[in-house]
């Protein structure tokens, strides 16, 4: 067997082991205001994210029920911060998602996501 | 864990690839110039060939080492066009990621002065080697505490692996010429291999300890189940070895018949390729919670 064989056989194993299994939320440890599933007021104008350790927040993106993402601004991204407190723009009744990045305090990309409902 | 994986972007699976390619590079210049030190006994177009490998692997590695910092700059931004953007560049430059990447180069090239066949080169070379696996102890999980312990243990599992990855061409090389010192490089690189492979295994388990606590109950996190993965492939690896060194080995002393043992040294390398690969993938993705 010559080694092409070997790599292609081997690389074809890795794409089957890697077919089965479960989802993870990478950057737990964490809490967010709003939370997961909350349901606010249209008078709602920041978010938290809430961290145990420090963390640099690169970017915060907003999916809003209007179809377009909003990019929410707070603290600059190359500072380190346990609260991160961003503004949130006018919000209308309706489902939001935020996706944010950043990186730990050990150098490790993190990201995560949370939904969020706006009611009258 | 295939959860993971689905959920894969873009812009993640080029960081996992370019980190895989980093791997691989990286730690076959760092073993080849081990083993240019190591095997004393190859010949002079053995030797000159597995000199060029550790200059091409070392400059491949330079390449590699630095695309991961644009990559890691479009991770922050969500987006390929972080890649170009300057405060994401910035940030991802002075992460310990920046600190490692820039170490990795600089011992790349220190290790590439190897082209040049002289005593003093291989001196600076092995300085390369020093500063190869220094680099990766400063990002990750080997910055957590206990700092020290971590920082010499992923040195030790580092070393070690660079030393038998890189082992494989010389010996495949020599192997194929199937005379005494053929025998006697390969017996060689078997004696420092029973030293070395305890120190890979021994180092990793005590990594895993620390980080995971209880190495049964992070099966149910996916980056234990990615290590199991791991894990089953560097058993893999280790019956290939123990195949070579016990069988294979005096085969060739006794006949010269090499053809056996190259076959088993292309399994052995697609192996080491296959736990890079993996281990590039949960060290991108997915961290342990300490469970224990």
């Amino acid at each position: 067997m010559n080694l092409r064989n070997i790599l292609t056989s081997a690389a074809f194993t890795v794409g089957l082991v890697l077919n089965a299994g479960v989802a993870v939320a990478h950057g737990k440890g964490m809490m967010t205001m709003p939370s997961n599933g909350q349901t606010v007021g249209i008078d709602t104008k920041v978010m938290h994210l809430m961290f145990t350790d420090p963390m640099q927040i690169t970017i915060v993106k907003m999916k809003a029920p209007d179809g377009n993402t909003y990019q929410i601004n707070g603290p600059a991204a190359n500072k380190a911060v346990k609260t991160w407190e961003g503004s949130l723009p006018e919000l209308a009744p309706g489902n939001y998602q935020i996706d944010w990045r950043g990186m730990s305090s050990d150098g490790h990309a993190m990201n995560g996501s949370f939904a969020f409902s706006v009611a009258n | 864990m295939g959860g993971v994986l689905v959920a894969l972007e873009l812009v993640q699976i080029a960081s996992i690839l370019v980190k895989a390619g980093m791997y691989i590079s990286v730690l076959l210049a760092a073993g080849s110039v081990i083993n240019i030190w190591l095997l004393t006994e190859l010949d002079a177009a053995a030797s000159r060939r597995l000199r060029r490998l550790a200059v091409w692997s070392a400059l491949l590695g330079v390449v590699f080492s630095a695309l991961t910092i644009p990559l890691r700059a479009a991770f922050f931004y969500g987006g390929i066009g972080g890649a170009l953007d300057p405060m994401m560049l910035q940030i991802a430059l002075s992460s310990p990621l920046g600190l490692s990447a820039a170490t990795h180069i600089l011992g790349l090239l220190a290790i590439a002065t190897v082209a040049f066949n002289r005593s003093g080169a291989r001196i600076f070379a092995m300085l390369g080697v020093a500063l190869v696996a220094i680099s990766f102890a400063l990002r990750g999980h080997a910055t957590n505490d206990p700092r020290l312990a971590l920082s010499t243990l992923f040195v030790i599992h580092i070393l070690a692996a660079s030393f038998w990855i890189g082992g494989f061409f010389p010996l495949y090389d020599m192997v194929g010429r199937g005379n005494a010192a053929a025998v006697r490089t390969v017996e060689r690189f078997g004696q420092a291999a029973l030293v070395m492979v305890g120190l890979l295994v021994g180092a990793g388990s005590v990594i895993l300890v620390i980080l995971a606590g209880n190495p049964i109950a992070v099966l149910t996190q996916p980056w234990g189940q990615f290590l199991a993965l791991k894990l089953a492939v560097v058993a893999l690896l280790l019956g290939l070895a123990g195949l070579n060194k016990l069988r294979l080995t005096p085969a060739l002393a006794k006949t010269g018949e090499g053809a056996p043992l190259r076959t088993s040294i292309q399994w052995e390398a697609a192996a080491f390729i296959l736990i890079l690969l993996v281990t590039a993938t949960f060290t991108s993705t997915v961290a342990p919670e300490h469970a224990g």
